[in-house]
C-alpha cells in the first residue's frame, strides 16, 4: 500500500531521508512545472528554484501542520522562492534583459492552431492572471488552495480568474461564434 | 478598482472552460535525477550524541558542584546561607499574595507558555 503524504512527512521528521525522497519524487513534477510557468519557460532557473524549494521544505518540515495538502504547502514555498529570486534579479537589473530573451521563445511548434492561439492569448494576460489560471487548470487547485499558495485573499483569486476568462473570451472570440 | 463580475465559473459546456482543461498538460515531468540532486544537497544528518543544549546544562551542573568544592565552601555554610535566605525571602513572598499580582503572573505565564510551545503542540484552531 502506498503511504500517504502525511505518513511520509512523519517518517521524514524522524530523519528518514528515503521518505523525504519519496515526497520529492511525488511532487517534483508539480513544483517544477509551476516554477517553469513563473520563470516563463526558463527550465534551468526553475529547476534551481525547485531544488531550493525542496531543501527549504526539508528544513521547515516541522512547521507543516497539515491544514492544507502537502502539495499546496510546497507550491507556497516555491512561490516565495520565485518572488525572492525575482527581487534579487531586480536588484542587479538583470530581469528586463532576462525577460526580453524569454519573450522571444515561440510557443510549442507542435501545438494545434487553437492551442497556439490559446497560448498566445494567455501570454497577453497579466502575470497574476496567468498564474491563477495555471494553478487552476494545470495544477488542479481549488480557489482556496490558490489563495494559500499565493497569499492572496480568496476574493482576489476569484477576481483574477473571472477577469482572465473574460479577456480570453474576447481574445479568442473568432474561435467561438457563440460569444 | 473596477467592479468585476464574480459569477460562478461557467458550466462545463463553456468552450473556453473545455479548451483550458484540454490545454492542461497531464503528463508529469520526468524526474531525470532531480530527486537524487535534492537528496544530495540536503545537509548531513545530525550526529548522534549529546546536543549542544544538553552539553551546556551538564557543564553548568558540573561547575555548580565543583565551584563550591574548589573554593572550600563547607556544608554548614550552605545551610546557614539557606536559613538567611529564607529569613529574607519570606517577607517578599508574603507581598506576592496580592490577588492582582497573582492574576498578572498567571497571564504572563500563560503568554510565555504559548509563545515557547512548539507550533505542532499547540491546539489547532
Amino acid at each position: 500500500m502506498t503511504p500517504s503524504d502525511a505518513t511520509l512527512v512523519t517518517r521524514a521528521l524522524e530523519g528518514d531521508r528515503d521518505a523525504f525522497g519519496e515526497l520529492v519524487l511525488r511532487h517534483q513534477s508539480a513544483v517544477r512545472r509551476f516554477l517553469r510557468h513563473l520563470a516563463r519557460g526558463d527550465e534551468a532557473l526553475a529547476d534551481d528554484l525547485a531544488q531550493d524549494t525542496f531543501v527549504q521544505a526539508w528544513h521547515r518540515l516541522g512547521q507543516f501542520r497539515g491544514d492544507a495538502a502537502f502539495a499546496t504547502w510546497l507550491l507556497g514555498i516555491a512561490h516565495n522562492h520565485w518572488r525572492n529570486a525575482r527581487r534579487k534579479q531586480r536588484e542587479v537589473a538583470l530581469e528586463a534583459a532576462h525577460l526580453d530573451s524569454l519573450e522571444t521563445v515561440p510557443p510549442a511548434a507542435t501545438a494545434s492552431d487553437l492551442r497556439q492561439d490559446l497560448a498566445q492569448a494567455m501570454q497577453r494576460l497579466d502575470p497574476d492572471e496567468q498564474t491563477a489560471l495555471h494553478l487552476t487548470y494545470q495544477q488542479g487547485l481549488s480557489h482556496s488552495d490558490i489563495a494559500t499558495v499565493l497569499g492572496w485573499p480568496l476574493g482576489t483569486v476569484k477576481t483574477h480568474l473571472a477577469r482572465s476568462k473574460e479577456k480570453l473570451r474576447t481574445l479568442l472570440a473568432a474561435w467561438n461564434p457563440s460569444t | 478598482m473596477e467592479p468585476v463580475d464574480l459569477k460562478p465559473s461557467p458550466p462545463e459546456d463553456d468552450p473556453l472552460e473545455t479548451w483550458l482543461r484540454a490545454n492542461a498538460t497531464a503528463t508529469p515531468l520526468p524526474d531525470d535525477g532531480f530527486t537524487r540532486r535534492v537528496l544530495t544537497s540536503l545537509p548531513p544528518p545530525a550526529k548522534a550524541g549529546m546536543s549542544r543544549r544538553a552539553a551546556f546544562c551538564l557543564a553548568g551542573a558540573l561547575a555548580g558542584v565543583l565551584l563550591p568544592w574548589l573554593t572550600g565552601t563547607r556544608l554548614p555554610d550552605v545551610a546557614a546561607n539557606a536559613v538567611e535566605l529564607r529569613r529574607l525571602a519570606l517577607p517578599a513572598l508574603q507581598q506576592l499574595a496580592d490577588p492582582n499580582l497573582i492574576l498578572a503572573l498567571v497571564v504572563t505565564g500563560a503568554c510565555l507558555l504559548y509563545v515557547f510551545t512548539p507550533r505542532g503542540l499547540r491546539p489547532h484552531r
